[in-house]
């Protein structure tokens, strides 16, 4: 479980480089819009679409409205992709 | 002017339209942009270059990529969030007619926003550019 949840962040890490256009940003379970100044609402949209694209998995309106960081995204492609 | 809501968008949607880049379009490109790097004007300096006129700005064609999102598709309630791999694969000149199609590749639902690759080829077929743009539906 733990080894799949850090491959699963491995994989997203680009699209976070990508959208806060920095590759040396420090993304981690706990990172969130209150420790990333660039996280902000076009960002989270951003951010989001690239992961579904990646992915290939859907989200729900009430799914994003209760992820509070990266770690909970994580955790939420981890229950989508089984 | 289309306008498409954001429940009206299907995967594989698609639309088209031409575009004529004309003397009159690229002078008011240089204006806006004051872009003025003589590949664009001189065509001695554009044939010494491997070209076999000069060329048309690539970012003039965006400004039709951009037209496509606002008036055709999805229309009058984009608001475009993004582009991502904009290519410039050939060379436009003066008086080319360019087709510019888009087709919508992903939907994200939560936040109404479209995902659409766009593909310009000459009048010979000839892909002269892609791109894509991410566009979230304002209704």
């Amino acid at each position: 479980m733990k080894n799949e949840k850090k491959e699963i962040l491995e994989k997203i890490q680009p699209i976070f480089f990508k959208v806060f256009g920095n590759e040396n940003i420090k993304i981690d379970y706990d990172s969130s819009p209150e420790t990333i100044e660039q996280w902000d609402s076009l960002a989270q949209i951003n951010l989001i679409v690239g992961i579904e694209k990646l992915m290939k998995i859907k989200f729900s309106v009430s799914e994003l409205a209760n992820l509070k960081n990266v770690g909970e995204i994580v955790g939420l492609i981890s229950t989508k992709k089984k | 002017m289309k306008s498409y809501t954001f429940k009206n968008l299907k995967i594989d949607q698609s639309s088209s339209c031409k575009v004529k880049f004309t003397e009159e379009s690229i002078k008011q490109f240089i204006s806006i942009s004051e872009d003025y790097s003589k590949i664009h004007f001189d065509k001695k300096y554009a044939v010494k270059r491997g070209f076999k006129d000069k060329i048309t700005h690539g970012m003039l064609l965006g400004v039709f990529y951009s037209r496509f999102v606002g008036v055709y598709l999805p229309g009058k309630h984009s608001l475009c969030i993004g582009w991502d791999e904009i290519k410039f694969n050939e060379p436009i000149y003066l008086n080319n007619v360019i087709s510019i199609k888009g087709k919508i590749v992903h939907l994200n639902n939560p936040y109404k926003v479209a995902t659409i690759k766009i593909k310009a080829t000459n009048q010979l077929k000839k892909i002269v550019s892609t791109a894509t743009a991410i566009v979230k539906l304002n209704e």
